[in-house]
């Protein structure tokens, strides 16, 4: 197995991530041995369904994420490229097809390889490489697909009800599809459960969020980009719920007692788009000089707290997830979000993440730069992929990122020379 | 030498401008082969498809990154150098990241009067055209908002027949391709032009172009089918030509997609059949899966005397770029030869790619 370069966690309730994530995915496995139907999903499928009906979710951007954190991405993408597909195309995407279509020479695959599936879903929101990527897999395997189709609301439409009507034929749809292929059958009184079960992780998430507002940071990026996955991939049980509120806990009596990520915090700095998963550690790179990612832009935008909306708990969800599309926007509202939150957890500078295989956050990260040029908060863009290990150097990287923190520091000891009494 | 059609594309700015000097209405851009150019029409406006130009992109590459499409880029740039200055409103679908993107660059760069965000499924299925006919209906409520005019049923009849009509006579120009010789650069400029000009202009050039048909000279390469993403210009087929080549079908936005379907005249509901036109007969590779798309393009491809297929597909054209592998598969196990491109806006790249194509040309003629 290659080496990893995961993050120094400073937090102890983040360190109990890998072994969640090990367990999981080993259950996932155990799952599919003892019968139980398998879905491959894309991001932003409702896993609450999927437990609610028994049937085990694998989420593949997690499991390329997790090849790339043990530095398998270079051979799975080379693999995924022989097998025809560009390099333009989709980093995670271009390691599940090298695992799929790459031939025998391949390294071994983390935890034994993602659990076999029967079903795959893919969710049309977030771009259109998950389309093409899970079509491409439905074909390779021979395997009935579904895509659960949403608008995408960029002007906001919450409360359009066509969205909602049509968001909700699509989980009704989504029912429809497990029911006929695994049969199971659906019972919503056990969505209902998970559905309250996620509220609260959810909710308790909300509140870590606004904790790192904290001077000193509670949790640096290091940890957030690990303490995200049981939100993301374990919703709706109890698992998560408990993880979430012994994280709170535990930055709770950070903040009570004045412990920050590093002794003395000097620069505190954001990272917009997906981290280098192949290099996380570099998270913690910022640290020796007084530095530290207080926040990242890439997963909190749909975060806040919303009641539940309907007793039926499938237009629950129809109008809930309408609700947060409606909240994240299209690319003027992300700009101005990115900017207040900048703002709002005393933001030095701003490290934009140029992963130029992720059209998504991608094509946001120039006019996010000009828009934080525009308030004054200093920027940094990277050009590395966030799955392909093979565009990243680290020598330029770090030569950037010295400068960069020189520059800040530079700036903060100017301000203080302007404030102090001449 | 030039013809008629190629002249009014390079011309459709001032067309633009005559157009909203002699009638004082308003003029709309729109992106892709989804959004129904009837109901602008309808609502007495003037539809026009944006599209780039291949130079450099000085003025939008502050606000993108390299790899992107360049096609969204280059008209963007375009806005921002103040071509398309006599825009009124501008309708962005939501047809793939990079265009749907656009809607938030034009709201904080661009702003103009009008700005519309057209949801379109993505997917085909009657859930998928129920919504969109909603979301067709709440187009034609903004649409009549923004003109301060009912839009009448008739009147999105009216508009219906036009552009049949029109397409038509774009089916009728393209069957000759394979019939009587007619080059493939002409087709693709009158579709191009069937974008951009008012539909009584374009109606007069096609009746033009299909007469002069007759005695034109005819082109005689080997024949070729082209599939491609975007292709804003007649450049690259031209290019097809003087190396050799005849494309005598295509499968892309700037061709045979764009005028293949018509509207159900027949339908009382003019907006559900708007909806199933343009939802379920456009073989638009964000909506279809592959399999559907691929069987699609084998009709095109056959009866046509194809001998090769050249698939150009934008830089960082997702919803393309995943079909290629399939696509290239398939055909090759048809005994089809494959030439593969990976295309940017530039004039530059044409000159890399004629060397590739007289060669592939030369292959298949052995």
């Amino acid at each position: 197995m290659a080496t990893s370069t995961s993050a120094k966690k400073h937090l102890a309730t983040t360190l109990l991530v890998p072994e969640l994530r090990r367990k999981h995915y080993a259950q996932t496995v155990a799952d599919s041995k003892a019968g139980k139907k398998v879905a491959w999903c894309s991001n932003n499928i409702p896993s609450e369904i999927l437990e609610a009906m028994d049937i085990t979710s694998v989420y593949l951007e997690n499991y390329a994420t997790v090849c790339a954190s043990k530095r398998l991405s270079s051979a799975f993408c080379r693999a995924g490229e022989r097998a025809g597909f560009s390099q333009d195309v989709c980093g995670y995407a271009r390691i599940l097809m090298g695992y799929l279509l790459g031939g025998d020479d391949l390294p071994e695959a983390p935890y034994g390889g993602p659990a076999k599936p029967d079903i795959l879903i893919v969710n049309s929101y977030s771009c259109d490489s998950r389309m093409g990527w899970f079509t491409t897999m439905a074909r390779t395997l021979d395997l009935p697909l579904y895509v659960l189709d949403s608008p995408y609301q960029p002007g906001g439409g919450c409360t359009d009800p066509d969205n909602i009507v049509y968001t909700e034929s699509q989980l009704r749809g989504l029912i429809a599809f497990l029911e006929e292929y695994t049969e199971t059958s659906f019972d919503p009184t056990r969505l209902r459960q998970r559905l309250e079960l996620a509220a609260k992780a959810n909710d308790i998430q909300v509140e870590i969020y606004q904790m790192r507002k904290h001077v000193p940071s509670p949790m640096g990026a290091g940890d957030a980009y690990t303490a995200v996955w049981p939100g993301m991939y374990l919703t709706g049980s109890e698992e998560c719920d408990r993880f979430y509120e012994q994280l709170r806990a535990e930055m709770r009596e950070r903040i009570e007692n004045g412990i920050g990520i590093v002794p003395e915090e000097k620069l505190r700095l954001m990272w917009s788009g997906l981290p280098f998963w192949y290099n996380m550690s570099l998270m913690n790179y910022f640290e020796e000089k007084g530095g530290v990612v207080a926040i990242e832009n890439a997963f909190f935008r749909q975060l806040r707290s919303l009641p539940q909306q309907d007793e039926d708990p499938v237009r629950d969800m129809a109008l809930r997830s309408t609700m947060r599309r409606g909240y994240a926007g299209g690319i003027g509202e992300r700009i101005d979000l990115t900017v207040e939150v900048a703002r709002e957890y005393s933001i030095d500078g701003v490290i934009l993440s140029y992963n130029p295989s992720c059209r998504l956050f991608y094509i946001l990260q120039p006019a996010l730069k000009n828009a934080l040029d525009r308030a004054g908060i200093p920027t940094l863009a990277l050009e590395c992929d966030m799955a392909d290990e093979r565009t990243y150097s680290e020598g330029q990287v770090k030569t950037r990122l010295d400068a960069f923190m020189e520059r800040l520091l530079a700036r903060r000891q100017g301000d203080r020379r302007e404030i102090r009494p001449s | 030498m030039k013809s008629d059609l190629h002249e009014a594309r390079e011309r459709r700015h001032q067309e633009a401008r005559a157009w909203k000097k002699r009638t004082g209405g308003k003029v709309v851009g729109l992106f892709c082969c989804s959004v129904p150019e009837e109901l602008i029409h309808a609502a007495a406006m003037l539809p026009v498809r944006l599209l780039g130009e291949h130079e450099d992109t000085t003025e939008a590459d502050v606000h993108f990154p390299v790899n992107v499409c360049p096609y969204p880029k280059a008209c963007f740039d375009q806005a921002l150098k103040g071509s398309y200055d006599y825009l009124d409103g501008m309708v962005v679908p939501n047809v793939c990241d990079m265009v749907r993107a656009m809607f938030g660059f034009w709201q904080t760069s661009s702003p103009l009067p009008f700005l519309y965000f057209l949801e379109v499924p993505q997917k085909i299925s009657p859930e998928s055209t129920e919504f969109f006919t909603v979301e067709l209906r709440r187009f034609r409520g903004a649409l009549e908002a923004f003109g301060g005019e009912p839009i009448g049923d008739d009147a999105i009849q009216e508009a219906i027949r036009l552009c049949n009509a029109d397409r038509e006579l774009l089916r009728k120009l393209s069957a000759l391709r394979v019939t009587a010789g007619v080059p493939g650069s002409l087709v693709q400029d009158a579709t191009l032009t069937a974008m951009v000009l008012p539909k009584e202009r374009h109606l007069e050039l096609m009746k033009a172009a299909l007469a002069e048909s007759q005695t034109s000279p005819t082109a005689n390469g080997l024949p070729l089918f082209l599939s491609a993403s975007m292709l804003d210009e007649s450049d690259f087929v031209r290019l097809i030509e003087e190396s050799g080549g005849h494309v005598v079908a295509d499968d892309m936005p700037a061709g045979t997609r764009y005028f293949q379907a018509d509207v159900d005249e027949a339908d009382p509901d003019p907006i559900r059949a708007l909806a199933r036109r343009y939802l379920e007969e456009i073989a638009c590779p964000r909506k279809m899966l592959p399999e559907a798309h691929l069987a699609h393009m084998l009709l095109l491809l056959e009866g046509s005397g194809a001998r090769g297929v050249v698939i150009h597909n934008l830089r960082a054209c997702d919803c393309h770029l995943y079909e290629y592998p399939y696509f290239k598969k398939e055909l090759e196990a048809r005994g089809m030869s494959v030439l593969f491109f990976r295309g940017e806006e530039t004039a530059t790249e044409l000159e890399q790619q004629r060397a590739d194509i007289e060669a592939f040309i030369e292959m298949i003629e052995g």
